[in-house]
C-alpha cells in the first residue's frame, strides 16, 4: 500500500481507472481505526465486522459528497459511528425487552468470548462502560481510549465542546461510582 | 479511572486485517453485476421487442407479450446462452444506460447525516 494523503487518495478514487485502487488503500487506511471504535460500541466481533463493511460501503457510495470541509478521518469515523449507533438503537429494538436483554448480551460477550483477551479489571471496566447511555459510552471511548481532542470529537459527534467535556465529566463519574459500589 | 489500562481487550480473528479489504470490495462487486445484468436485460427486451414489432405487420394486442419476452430473456441469460456481452451488444447506449441504473440504485440509499442529541449526552 502506497502512503497517501487526502488529495492523492481522492485523486485516485475520482479517476475510474484507479477508482477501485482508491478504495482498497482508503479501506487498507482506515479499517484498525474505523474497527476500533465500531467494536468498541457494539462489543461482539460479528456485528462489528457488519458495521465496519456498511461503513466503508456507504463511505463508496457517497464519496462524491465528501467536500473536503473536514479530513477523509473525521469524515469516514462519523460515518462509523453513526452506523454504530444506528445499528444498536435497531438491536434494542428487535428484542422483547430492550435495553436489557441486549447489554446481558453484550456483557456475557466480554466475560466468555474468546475474542476478549483483558484481565478481570479490564473486563469489569468495559461492563462498567456499558452501563452508560450509548451516547455517553461513545464520548467516554473516543476521549478515553482513542484519545481524540474535543475539537475533533466535536467534529465527528457534530456535538458542542462545552457538551463533550460535561458528557466525558458525568461518564468518568459514573464509572467511578459504579466500580466503587461494585 | 487512572489505575485502568487503556489496553485494547479486543481482539479480531486470524488474518481478519488482512481479507477484510476484499471482503468489502466483493460485497460492492455483485450488487452492481445485479443491476448491470438487470439493465441489460431490459435493453434486451426493448430491441428484441422492436424487432419482432417490426417484422410483423400487425399489432399483436396479447397482454402476456411483455411476460413472454421478459421471460425468454431472462432464459437466454439464465441458461448461459447469453453474457453479459452479448446483453450489452443489444444496447445501443450500453454506457449511458449503465450510468443511470447506478445513479438511481444509489439515489435509493438513504443518506442520514444525523448529528446526536445533546441532551442524551447528559443522563
Amino acid at each position: 500500500m502506497e502512503p497517501k494523503n487526502d488529495a492523492a487518495l481522492l485523486e485516485l478514487i475520482n479517476s475510474p481507472k484507479t477508482r477501485e485502487k482508491g478504495f482498497r488503500i482508503l479501506v487498507e487506511t482506515y479499517q484498525r481505526n474505523v474497527y476500533g471504535i465500531v467494536r468498541k460500541m457494539v462489543i461482539i466481533h460479528d456485528d462489528a465486522n457488519d458495521v465496519v463493511q456498511n461503513t466503508f460501503i456507504k463511505a463508496f457510495k457517497n464519496i462524491d459528497k465528501f467536500n473536503q470541509q473536514s479530513t477523509l478521518f473525521t469524515w469516514i469515523y462519523r460515518i462509523a459511528v453513526n452506523e454504530s449507533l444506528n445499528f444498536i438503537e435497531k438491536k434494542k429494538r428487535k428484542m422483547s425487552t430492550p435495553i436489557e436483554e441486549y447489554h446481558e448480551k453484550m456483557e456475557n460477550y466480554v466475560d466468555q468470548s474468546p475474542l476478549v483477551d483483558g484481565n478481570e479489571i479490564e473486563k469489569k471496566l468495559q461492563k462498567a462502560i456499558l452501563k452508560l447511555p450509548t451516547k455517553q459510552r461513545l464520548i467516554f471511548n473516543l476521549r478515553y481510549f482513542d484519545e481524540l481532542p474535543y475539537e475533533e470529537m466535536s467534529k465527528i459527534t457534530e456535538t458542542s465542546v462545552g457538551s463533550l467535556k460535561a458528557g466525558y465529566h458525568h461518564a468518568v463519574k459514573k464509572i467511578e461510582e459504579y466500580l466503587s459500589n461494585d | 479511572m487512572e489505575n485502568f489500562s487503556k489496553r485494547n481487550i479486543f481482539k479480531v480473528p486470524e488474518n481478519y486485517f488482512e481479507q477484510l479489504p476484499d471482503q468489502i470490495l466483493e460485497k460492492k462487486k455483485p450488487k452492481a453485476l445485479h443491476y448491470y445484468l438487470s439493465g441489460m436485460a431490459a435493453a434486451a427486451v426493448v430491441v428484441i421487442g422492436f424487432f419482432i414489432f417490426q417484422g410483423n405487420e400487425t399489432i399483436t394486442t396479447s397482454n402476456n407479450y411483455q411476460v413472454d419476452l421478459n421471460e425468454e430473456v431472462e432464459y437466454y441469460i439464465e441458461s448461459g446462452v447469453w453474457n453479459v456481452e452479448d446483453v450489452l451488444s443489444l444496447a445501443d447506449n450500453p454506457n449511458e444506460l449503465l450510468d443511470n441504473i447506478t445513479e438511481e440504485e444509489w439515489s435509493n440509499q438513504t443518506w442520514v447525516d444525523e448529528g446526536l442529541l445533546e441532551n442524551e449526552i447528559f443522563y
